[in-house]
């Protein structure tokens, strides 16, 4: 019913096609200049008044050279409330101690604060950190060592110089650097084809501990919030972090540093923070906790070395947290740990009686039923009243959507106990 | 015609023992029906063997030998021979015929030489993925060295993958998940990419389009890092049949390949039916619905325990199929269905546990979307019925060999909708036979997809002034890429200067990150599925029919910002089909000539109401508005002004003749499709009026502005943000373009329009032909 020569034609049409398809459809020049998107970007202008980069040094090794801003803080240097120079080596160490960083001896000498501004926060090969720095004590005074790549062609020579530096220490403390200014040098160091500068180093992460020792009770753990509530520290006016990055590429384009002067101030700024919060860190958790400290503070030190397995000082540090009002719901968890700690000390009634508040609340509480439960069975060999106490947890999760796994973990709690009931049963019959 | 392809049928061949008589009847039956229009036997082929290679570990022979192997197919052994003696290698294979182990005996078989050495797969689909990483893990549970086999994708949980990348020796990930995932973190990989030995490219025919094309940038990604690691891995494709798989895996990699073509598996016997629904109303040009003829051929099998595989070329029709066959077929008392749907869209929990059932019989048939068409073992299947011509000659071919995939016979049946395009096909079967299967074409070059990819680049290894990409100078995309702060020049090296993941921001393939959470909110809330961002409107509107398994669910609510639809479970009679709302303007015309035009436009797309369809007769039952985001692109067009003079020369009403500029469009963007071998997905076609409003100003290349007078405008254009190169050829075979679609209309056995020739317009016939006639013999084209 169709002319035979329709495939035929269809053919040829599609060879035609084929051999048009196989020439690029326009040269890259044709399509770049078909390309609608905006005009470009204009360069930024040189500033009028051109400004230079802060004061510093070029130094140069193998890799070539780069810059160096150099200053150092005396003896009486405050920052904030912190006297940057009175901290002592042992408090250090305890506070590696209780992160499970690092045992043993640690010199305050040998180690090196370090943070990075990056070109951006994305992670990947791509993010680059032009500027690094690390701060140290030395001979009474704080030493702050600020490595900047001016271009590109010099990021070599000064992941190389940071690693140099670092050859000197053997403690890192970041904040947040675990999951991004280590990963970030370490990316770009396999670019370079450097060894990592950090491989002989333990690395404290002070963003972690500051989450437990104070997310509790002040909400944001950000570096600059903590240092405003903790330290007392105002910084002034400040370059937003989201700008940096931006603040360096202005710099790249047009040498002009007016706004990257305030990257350098607030890098510097960044490290001395993070020293003095580290001091003020290792302070509280070697001070002895005080009963008008912030309620929540003190329940955050609690978990601290309740997870340490400093159970006494775990405890004192709960008591006062009670005592102090700590609100919910940490309160109902100072209160099972409590009551867990107790038990593992035999204070069979201080515990129960923990326990009696915690099933007494609203708020459902498994650990104070499960802890009831075990002192009924363990401490009063009261097996009915153990029976008792998880089927009354049983009714209260009766039809509680996500409660699946703690009823699943109740109920073989129950089977146990009914069957240790008959057993007690038989033999009792047998006797 | 249908004369010439009487093939006598083989009745024999049918009437096999084993209560096969039944099933011969029936061929016998179908194929004198008058509505098969054509039938086709493929003889069955034996297998051709060659020894086990003398090199062979004895740990991989005993493996091969415990799984029944102690010889391989030509194809296999030669494959090995090949990438033993360090060449790139495509292999053609058919289905079934083991090409897995094409790649995996060399891969692992090196890997036992030098356990440094490492591997990557790449699947197209994490379906895949996983098919292909259960077979590996049974191997590397059998050889000695614990070689390490890993999936990483998406679905890895964070915590495994630093594991992973420095334990595995084979990775198998997916081209999204080497883009956004594995080339911008390449120094956390040092330990794979500097001892990459192999890379394996499965369903390497996949890779064709829009995808292709970025994929041809992804490997020149690829091959830098892999130079900047010291390490040249051999590569290793294996393509389901194209005309040209040397030519695409060249024009992937950049590199030249050795082909093997000839497959040494054996080929079932085929019998191949070409199935056209009977008109029931001539004026109309109405045939029965291809759907309830696909879903009663296939019911047929079905009941005579013939395991069948129905193919939809959506995924509504998809779910349509799926509720009439669980009808058709319930399940046993207190059973599992026997019949089940098959998609992208289902959770991976769910199509693991359809693949399994239909590997070990306890499911009967499946429908499918085109997810099933790529290598996933289902084990065998007698008959592959394809609701609707798939689009393309190889996809068809993939379709049908899903049947048959061990010995015996096997059938497929090609079941025509009334779209133009299945109606050729179907009245040309030896079109259809005899044409070679699709070039698999890519255009690296598109200056979106490469200036993407060099963003990325650079991203990953500052570029080098006098480096080339993709054997390119560049220079200009990188100073195009400066001006605009993306990036800067340091010594002689162009380095990322900008805050953002540049691969983030591009997606290979429209199905990528942001995809739509479908969350069922009839008991406690869960998520039931996703479903892509483009077309997420489409079919999670509010108040649309979402089916899914059959099971239909009505939209609460679509949250756009948070990419999640809110659904809850429903028993309707009606589904609902988007009413779709497309605007077209030229922002620039590369190429005039007459009313002719190519060139760059702005394509906005809304999906602005819907219509409730009844399931049982498909009528209309009610409809909505709606009020959803606009979706934009620029892209490339071949367009037509229908001249004021020719238009307002019809002799009809005006609104007769804005039918035939439906009509015509309806029938140019079909026609546009068999042309460009295409998948109609790749075009699109939209109309302008010319009634409302004032016609944009033209920026014209050259010239006056153009179109200075209110005239309708059909718009066909590339479904791609910067095209793929489809328009210009549409403008460079515009004569002929025109012609076709005179004779397609004009031979159309309706009286004044229909679905096969000028869409859903009625009366639209006679105005379009007048249109054509017009511009061709008018000499205006």
């Amino acid at each position: 019913m169709e002319e035979p020569a329709k495939t035929g034609r269809f053919g040829k049409a599609l060879e035609r096609l084929r051999n048009a398809e196989k020439r690029p459809y326009l040269t890259i020049r044709e399509q770049l200049r078909l390309l609608d998107d905006g005009p470009a970007r204009p360069r930024a202008a040189p500033h009028l008044s051109s400004m230079p980069l802060p004061e510093g040094t070029e130094e140069r090794n193998g890799a070539g050279a780069h810059y160096v801003v150099r200053k150092s803080y005396p003896d009486d240097h405050f920052h904030g409330k912190v006297r940057l120079n009175r901290s002592e080596a042992p408090d250090f160490q305890r506070l590696l101690e209780l992160a499970r960083n690092r045992r043993g001896p640690v010199e305050r000498e040998r180690i090196a604060f370090l943070d990075t501004e990056t070109t951006g926060v994305s992670g990947g090969a791509g993010m680059c950190p032009f500027l690094v720095g690390i701060g140290y004590f030395r001979d009474d005074a704080f030493h702050l060592e600020q490595r900047f790549m001016r271009d590109f062609d010099e990021e070599a020579s000064m992941l190389a110089a940071l690693g140099e530096s670092l050859q000197a220490f053997d403690v890192l403390v970041t904040y947040n650097g675990q999951t991004f200014d280590a990963p970030i040098v370490e990316n770009r160091c396999v670019l370079a084809r450097l060894d990592s500068p950090f491989a002989h180093m333990a690395h404290f992460d002070l963003l972690f501990m500051a989450r437990r020792l104070w997310r509790a009770g002040h909400g944001s753990c950000k570096l600059t919030a903590l240092e405003r509530e903790l330290l007392n520290y105002v910084r002034g006016p400040d370059i937003p972090g989201a700008m940096i990055p931006r603040a360096y590429f202005d710099y790249l384009r047009s040498s002009d540093a007016v706004s990257l002067r305030s990257v350098f101030t607030h890098h510097a700024a960044d490290i001395l923070s993070l020293a003095a919060l580290t001091i003020h860190a290792a302070d509280r958790v070697v001070d002895e906790p005080q009963p008008l400290d912030d309620a929540l503070d003190l329940y955050s030190l609690g978990r601290i070395f309740d997870q340490a397995r400093e159970d006494a000082r775990g405890a004192r540090c709960y008591e006062m947290a009670l005592a102090g009002g700590v609100p919910m719901p940490e309160q109902a968890r100072a209160m099972e740990r409590l009551s867990v700690l107790y038990r593992k000390r035999g204070d069979v009634v201080r515990s129960m009686e923990l326990c009696g508040r915690l099933m007494n609340m609203d708020e459902f509480s498994a650990a104070g039923y499960e802890g009831a439960a075990m002192l009924e069975e363990h401490h009063e060999r009261n097996l009915d009243a153990a029976c008792a106490v998880v089927r009354d947890a049983m009714r209260r999760l009766e039809g509680r959507p996500g409660a699946e796994r703690t009823v699943a973990r109740l109920n073989a709690r129950l089977d146990r106990l009914e069957r240790k009931q008959q057993k007690e049963l038989f033999a009792a019959a047998g006797k | 015609m249908r004369s010439e392809l009487q093939v006598r049928l083989d009745e024999e061949a049918l009437a096999r023992p084993g209560g096969r008589e039944d099933a011969g009847a029936y061929l016998v039956r179908l194929r004198a029906d008058p509505c098969v229009t054509g039938y086709h036997r493929i003889p069955s082929r034996p297998a051709r063997f060659v020894e086990l290679p003398d090199d062979l570990h004895p740990a991989v022979v005993r493996f091969l030998a415990e799984r029944g192997v102690t010889r391989l197919y030509s194809h296999q052994g030669e494959c090995y021979a090949n990438v033993r003696a360090g060449k790139d290698t495509v292999v053609l294979t058919p289905t079934a015929s083991g090409k897995t182990l094409c790649y995996n005996l060399p891969v692992l078989q090196g890997i036992l030489e030098n356990p440094d050495r490492r591997a990557l797969y790449l699947f197209p689909t994490k379906a895949l993925t996983y098919d292909q990483l259960d077979d590996l893990i049974g191997w590397s549970s059998a050889l000695p060295g614990e070689i390490g086999v890993h999936a990483y994708d998406g679905d890895t949980p964070p915590d495994a993958r630093p594991a992973i990348r420095s334990r595995a020796h084979v990775v198998l990930t997916n081209p999204d998940m080497l883009h956004t995932g594995i080339l911008p973190h390449h120094t956390k990989w040092t330990r794979v990419f500097e001892n990459l030995a192999y890379i394996v490219v499965d369903e390497l025919h996949t890779y064709r389009g829009v995808f292709g094309s970025h994929l041809a940038n992804l490997f020149r990604r690829l091959e830098r890092i892999c130079r900047f690691y010291g390490s040249t891995p051999r590569i290793i494709c294996a393509s389901a049949t194209i005309a040209n798989p040397g030519e695409l895996a060249e024009g992937l990699t950049g590199r030249p390949f050795t082909m093997i073509a000839e497959s040494g598996a054996p080929e079932a016997e085929k019998h191949l039916f070409f199935y056209n629904p009977p008109v029931v109303n001539r004026e109309l040009g109405i045939r029965r619905s291809y759907v309830k003829e696909t879903r009663r051929i296939a019911a047929a099998f079905l009941r005579m325990m013939k395991g069948a595989i129905v193919f939809a070329n959506s995924r509504l029709v998809t779910e349509i199929l799926v509720r009439y066959l669980k009808r058709d077929i319930p399940p046993p008392p207190g059973g599992a269905d026997r019949v089940v749907g098959y998609r992208g869209g289902y959770l991976p929990r769910e199509r693991r546990r359809i693949e399994q059932g239909l590997r070990d019989g306890a499911i009967r048939g499946v429908v499918s979307t085109n997810a099933l068409e790529l290598g996933i073992d289902i084990g065998s299947l007698d008959v592959a019925v394809l609701a609707g011509y798939p689009g393309t000659v190889a996809s068809t071919w993939q379709r049908i060999g899903r049947a048959g995939r061990r010995a015996g016979s096997a059938v497929g049946v090609m079941v025509a909708s009334s779209a133009p395009l299945d109606q050729f096909i179907v009245n040309h079967p030896e079109y259809f036979l005899g044409q070679s299967p699709e070039s698999g074409l890519i255009n690296p070059e598109n200056i979106h997809i490469l200036i993407s990819h060099l963003q990325c680049a650079a991203f990953e290894l500052p570029v080098g002034e006098d480096e080339r990409f993709g054997g390119h100078d560049v220079g200009e995309i990188l100073e195009y890429l400066s001006e605009r702060g993306f990036l800067h020049k340091s010594g002689a090296k162009w380095h990322w200067t900008s805050e953002s993941y540049p691969a983030n921001a591009i997606s290979l393939r429209s199905i990528g990150s942001d995809n739509f959470l479908v969350v069922e909110t009839t008991g406690e809330a869960r998520v039931i599925g996703e479903v892509e961002y483009s077309s997420a409107f489409q079919t999670l509107h509010q108040k649309a029919i979402y089916l899914q398994q059959g099971q239909q669910y009505y939209v609460d609510d679509l949250d756009v910002e948070e990419r999640r639809a809110y659904v809850r479970a429903v028993d309707s009679e009606y589904y609902t089909d988007a009413i779709t709302h497309t605007d077209v303007r030229p922002l620039e015309i590369a190429g005039r000539d007459g009313p002719h035009h190519h060139g760059e436009v702005h394509v906005a797309h809304q999906v602005v109401g819907f219509k409730k369809i009844k399931f049982a007769t498909m009528e209309n039952v009610g409809s909505g508005e709606l009020t959803l985001p606009t979706q934009e692109m620029h892209t490339t067009a071949w367009w037509l002004g229908i001249p004021r003079t020719v238009f307002g020369a019809l002799e009809c009403s005006s609104s007769e003749r804005l039918d035939g500029v439906y009509g015509l469009a309806h029938a140019l963007g079909e026609i546009a499709c068999v042309f460009l071998m295409c998948d109609p997905k790749d075009l699109g076609t939209s109309i302008e009026t010319g009634l409302d409003g004032t016609p944009p100003e033209i920026p014209a290349a050259d010239g006056p502005t153009a179109q200075p007078e209110h005239e309708p405008t059909i718009y066909v254009y590339d479904n791609y943000p910067g095209g793929i190169g489809l328009s210009r050829p549409l403008y460079e075979l515009r004569e002929r373009l025109l012609q076709e679609t005179r004779r397609l209309i004009g031979s159309c056995a309706c009286d004044s329009g229909c679905p096969s020739c000028t869409g859903p317009a009625m009366g639209a016939k006679a105005p379009a032909l007048a249109i054509l006639d017009a511009l061709i013999d008018g000499g205006t084209c």
